[in-house]
C-alpha cells in the first residue's frame, strides 16, 4: 500500500512538472532532454552525452519498448516517422491524427490524444513542438492544435492551410520566443508554399512568408508571368533551424509546380528549392540561396539546414550546411548566405556543372520527357527528409544517402498542372555517408541496404543509424564500423534521440510502430 | 559466376526491403488515392457535366476547363472548395458581368451539381498522378537500337532476340518494357500499392563458414548480420560471423552496370528495337 502511494506520488509529480520555459530553448545541448524536433536549434542532432561510448556500446540493452496502438486511419506505412520530444521525464511521439505521452523512464503510456478522422494525405507525421505547458501538433488536414502537455486535452485548433486545395500537414512546428512557426506540404495542385508564425497562447497569425514573391518584387523576374508565379509550389514541410545570436530562422523550401513540367515556368522559380534566412519576429527575408534553380525532378530542398561554427579555408566561420535531395552538398556562411562549397555526394547526371555562385546548372536534356529521361537521382532523391547529424568532435557531417535512378516522363495533354509527369523508380541502394564539410569528400560510407532513417551523433564517438532490415546500428563516428546493433519491430524512419534521466543515458528510436529505448546494462 | 558483394545481395532483396520500409510487410497498404480523402464522383454525373460544360463554358474556359480567355477553373479556389454547387451555383447563375462572364440564370440545381462533378473529376485527374497515362515512348530508331543491343550495350551477351526475348513486346506495354529493359525488377510503386508484380530473378548464394562448411542455395535475405538461404527447399538463417564468406550471384549485375552508361537516345533506340519483337 505504501509502495502504491509512493508510485502515485511519483506519477503525479511527473505529470505536473512538464513545463518547458521557451527562454531555455536557446541554452540547450546539456543533454538532459530533447525539447525540439532536432534536439536544439542548430539541427546538429548531436548530444554531449557520453555515458554510452565506443568502448561500452556493445553492452547496450533494451530498457523498455512502447508500441503505439489504436491510431485509427492508417498512415502511409503505419510507421513512426516522428522524432520524439523528451521534456522533464515525458516523451511525446506522434503519428497522423495521434499524439502519445509516454514515461521516458519505463515506456508507460500517460495519455493518448486522437483527433477525429481527417482528410489530407496521411503520409506520415514528424512530431510536436512544446512551449510552456503546451504542445503544438499539425493534423493531416492542416489544423494547428494546441494540447495541454499534462493530459493531452485540446486547448484550441486553428486552420493553417486548406485540404480542399490539396495541402496536407506533417511537420513538427518550431518554437522561437513567442512564435510557433508552421510549414505546409502538398504539391499536387500547383498551390503556393508558405510559412506562418502563430501566437502560442491564441493561435492568431503573427506573420506569413510566401515562397513566391508578389508581382514587381525582387525574385518575380525568375517567373514568366503572374499565373505561373502564383501557382508555383515550394512547400515548407520540414522543421527549420535558428541562430539566436543572429536572430535568423533558416528554412528549406520545396520544389516548384507543376512538378515535372518546366516549360510553362521558364526561369529560376524563386524561392523554390532554396535555403532562406528569415527574421523570426517579422518573417522578412534576410538572404536566400537557391540550391536547385528551375527544378523539374521533385527535389525539394527541405533537408535540415544544419548550423555549426568551424574553420573554412583557415578562417573561422558561422556555417550552414545542407545535403540536398538533388545530390549536392552545400556549405554557406549563415551570416549572409555567402556560398562556400558545392560538392556532389552521389553519382548524378542532371547538371552541366556549377555557376559562379556554386549553383548546379540544370541540363535541359535531363528534364522529364514524353519518351523518358534516365536521371540520377530519382525523384526520391539522393537523400530525403531524414535528419542528418553533425559532430563537432569529428568535424564531420553525416547523412543517409541513396544512389538511385529513375526514368522521368512528362504526361498529359494541354496545360501542365499538378505533377504533370511521373518517374519510374529503378534502384534504391542506401548508405550512411560521412562528409568532410571542408572538402565535400566522403570520409567513409556504410551500406544500409535502402534509404530511410535519420541520424544521431553523440560525444561518446557514436553515430546511430538504421538499416533496411529492421536494425538500429551504433557506428564508430571516425570510421563507420558497426559497434552494436539490435533488431527492432520494424524499420527505422525517424531520427533516434538521446537523453539522461536519473544518471542513466537512454537512446530512444522508433522501429515500425514501436519505440525502443536502450541503455547500458547495470546503469 | 559468384560475386562477393553485400551490395549486390541487398539490391536483389531491395524491392522487399523498400516495400517493408514504406508499407508493413504484414499489412497490405491501401491505394494512395483513398488516403487523400478525395472520393471519385459518379461517372454518369461527370459525363452529363462535361456535356453541359463544353458548349456553355468551353469557349472561354477551354474544353478541359484549364483556361482560355477566361480563367483556369481547376486552379480556382472557389471551384476546388465547391461541394455539389455550394460555391459555384451562385456565380454560374449571376455571372460575373464585370469580367465579361454572362449569367446562366436558367441552370438547374441538377445541372450545377453535374458541373461540380465534372470539375471534381477533372481535378482528381490532376491530383492522382498514379492515374497519369505515359505514352509516346516510341521515338527511337530500331536499327540503331539493334546495333546497340548487339554492340556497345552488350545485351546480346546474355539475351537473344529469338530466344528469351522473342515476343517480348507482346508481353509488356512500352513503359514497362523500357523500365524492365534497364532493370528487370518489379516497379517500386506497384509493390507499394499492392499490385501484382513479377518477382525479381532469384540470386544464388554460397556461404562458407569459418570451419569450411558450405551452404549453397537461393538467397532469401542478406544484410550486414545475417544471410538467409533456401537450400533445397529448407530455409535457414546464418549469422555472418567473422571469417564467414558470402558470395552472391546477382543476375542483374549487368543491368546495374548499364545505368550510369546508357544515354537517353540509346535507351529509346533499344526500346524501339525490342518493340519489333512482337
Amino acid at each position: 500500500m505504501k509502495r502504491l502511494a509512493y508510485t502515485l506520488l511519483l506519477a503525479s509529480a511527473a505529470l505536473f512538472a512538464q513545463e518547458l520555459n521557451p527562454s531555455l530553448l536557446t541554452k540547450l545541448s546539456k543533454g538532459s532532454g530533447w525539447p525540439t524536433y532536432n534536439g536544439d536549434y542548430s539541427g546538429k542532432r548531436h548530444s554531449p552525452l557520453k555515458q554510452i561510448d565506443t568502448k561500452n556500446v556493445s553492452t547496450l540493452t533494451t530498457a523498455w519498448t512502447y508500441q503505439v496502438t489504436n491510431y485509427g486511419t492508417p498512415s502511409f506505412g503505419n510507421t513512426l516517422k516522428a522524432t520524439p520530444l523528451m521534456v522533464n521525464g515525458v516523451i511525446y511521439i506522434t503519428m497522423p491524427e495521434n499524439v502519445w505521452a509516454v514515461d521516458a523512464r519505463n515506456g508507460r503510456e500517460l495519455w493518448h490524444y486522437k483527433s477525429p478522422p481527417t482528410p489530407g494525405f496521411h503520409i506520415g507525421h514528424r512530431g510536436v513542438a512544446m512551449w510552456g505547458d503546451w504542445l503544438y501538433f499539425e493534423t493531416p488536414n492542416c489544423n494547428l492544435v494546441a494540447l495541454n502537455a499534462k493530459d493531452g486535452k485540446e486547448r484550441w485548433s486553428k486552420p493553417i492551410a486548406d485540404t480542399k486545395l490539396e495541402y496536407f500537414c506533417t511537420m513538427s512546428p518550431l518554437v522561437i520566443g513567442n512564435h510557433i512557426v508552421t510549414g505546409v506540404g502538398g504539391d499536387s495542385l500547383d498551390q503556393p508554399g508558405y510559412l506562418q508564425s502563430r501566437d502560442p497562447e491564441t493561435g492568431a497569425l503573427q506573420w506569413q512568408w510566401n515562397t513566391e514573391p508578389k508581382p514587381g518584387e525582387p525574385g518575380s523576374e525568375s517567373w514568366p508571368d503572374v499565373d505561373s508565379m502564383s501557382h508555383g509550389g515550394g512547400m515548407t514541410w520540414i522543421t527549420g533551424t535558428y541562430d539566436p545570436e543572429l536572430n535568423l530562422l533558416y528554412w528549406g523550401t520545396g520544389n516548384p509546380n507543376p512538378v515535372h513540367a518546366g516549360a510553362g515556368r521558364k526561369g529560376d522559380n524563386l524561392y523554390t528549392c532554396s535555403i532562406v534566412a528569415l527574421n523570426p519576429d517579422t518573417g522578412k527575408m534576410a538572404w536566400y540561396y537557391q540550391v536547385s534553380p528551375h527544378d523539374t525532378h521533385d527535389w525539394d530542398a527541405i533537408q535540415t539546414p544544419v548550423l555549426f561554427d568551424g574553420e573554412f579555408q583557415g578562417k573561422p566561420r558561422k556555417l550552414l550546411a545542407q545535403a540536398s535531395r538533388n545530390g549536392y552538398f552545400f556549405v554557406l556562411d549563415r551570416t549572409n548566405g555567402e556560398h562556400l562549397l558545392t560538392a556532389p555526394f552521389i553519382d548524378l547526371n542532371w547538371s552541366l556543372g556549377l555557376n559562379a555562385k556554386g549553383q548546379p546548372i540544370p541540363d535541359p536534356k535531363k528534364e522529364p520527357s514524353r519518351d523518358g529521361t534516365l536521371v540520377a537521382p530519382s525523384s526520391n532523391g539522393a537523400t530525403n527528409w531524414f535528419a542528418p547529424t553533425y559532430s563537432p568532435e569529428t568535424g564531420i557531417f553525416y547523412v543517409t544517402t541513396s544512389q538511385n535512378y529513375s526514368i522521368f516522363y512528362l504526361t498529359g495533354e494541354g496545360k501542365a498542372e499538378g505533377f504533370a509527369g511521373r518517374d519510374d523508380f529503378l534502384t534504391f541502394s542506401g548508405s550512411v555517408q560521412a562528409i568532410d564539410y571542408q572538402t565535400g569528400k566522403a570520409q567513409w560510407t556504410h551500406d544500409i541496404g535502402g534509404m530511410g532513417a535519420g541520424l544521431l551523433s553523440t560525444a561518446g564517438g557514436l553515430v546511430f543509424a538504421g538499416d533496411s532490415s529492421k536494425h538500429v546500428l551504433a557506428l564508430d563516428a571516425r570510421d563507420g564500423r558497426t559497434l552494436w546493433h539490435a533488431t527492432m519491430a520494424g524499420n527505422q524512419m525517424n531520427g533516434a534521440i538521446t537523453y539522461e534521466l536519473d544518471g542513466k543515458q537512454y537512446v530512444v528510436v522508433g522501429g515500425g510502430d514501436t519505440l525502443h529505448a536502450y541503455a547500458l546494462a547495470g546503469k | 559466376m559468384f560475386k562477393a558483394t553485400l551490395l549486390a545481395g541487398i539490391s536483389c532483396s531491395l524491392i522487399y526491403a523498400q516495400g517493408d520500409q514504406l508499407g508493413r510487410q504484414d499489412k497490405k497498404p491501401a491505394p494512395i488515392i483513398s488516403m487523400t480523402g478525395a472520393q471519385a464522383p459518379d461517372a454518369a454525373a461527370v459525363e452529363r457535366g462535361k456535356k453541359i460544360f463544353e458548349p456553355a463554358c468551353g469557349f472561354c474556359h477551354g474544353l478541359d476547363a484549364r483556361g482560355k480567355s477566361g480563367p483556369d477553373l481547376l486552379r480556382s479556389s472557389l471551384v476546388l472548395r465547391d461541394e455539389n454547387g455550394s460555391q459555384i451555383g451562385a456565380v454560374i447563375r449571376a455571372g460575373r458581368p464585370e469580367r465579361g462572364m454572362p449569367a446562366f440564370s436558367g441552370m438547374t440545381n441538377e445541372q450545377i451539381a453535374d458541373l461540380s462533378a465534372f470539375f471534381k473529376a477533372s481535378t482528381l485527374a490532376i491530383t492522382n498522378r498514379f492515374g497519369y497515362e505515359i505514352k509516346g515512348l516510341l521515338t527511337g530508331d530500331a536499327k540503331q537500337g539493334e546495333a546497340y543491343f548487339n554492340g556497345a550495350g552488350k545485351c546480346a551477351s546474355c539475351h537473344s532476340a529469338t530466344g528469351d526475348l522473342s515476343h517480348i513486346a507482346s508481353k509488356y506495354e512500352p513503359v514497362e518494357l523500357q523500365r524492365r529493359m534497364l532493370l528487370p525488377t518489379p516497379n517500386m510503386m506497384d509493390v507499394f500499392m499492392g499490385k501484382k508484380v513479377k518477382p525479381p530473378a532469384p540470386s544464388k548464394v554460397k556461404l562458407t563458414l569459418p570451419g569450411g562448411e558450405v551452404h549453397s542455395g537461393i538467397l532469401v535475405h542478406a544484410d550486414e548480420f545475417t544471410v538467409t538461404i533456401n537450400e533445397n527447399g529448407a530455409t535457414t538463417s546464418f549469422d555472418r560471423t567473422p571469417g564467414s564468406q558470402v558470395e552472391i550471384d546477382n543476375p542483374i549485375a549487368a543491368h546495374e552496370a548499364l545505368l550510369p552508361r546508357i544515354a537517353d537516345g540509346q535507351m529509346h533506340d533499344t526500346l524501339a528495337y525490342l518493340e519489333t519483337l512482337k
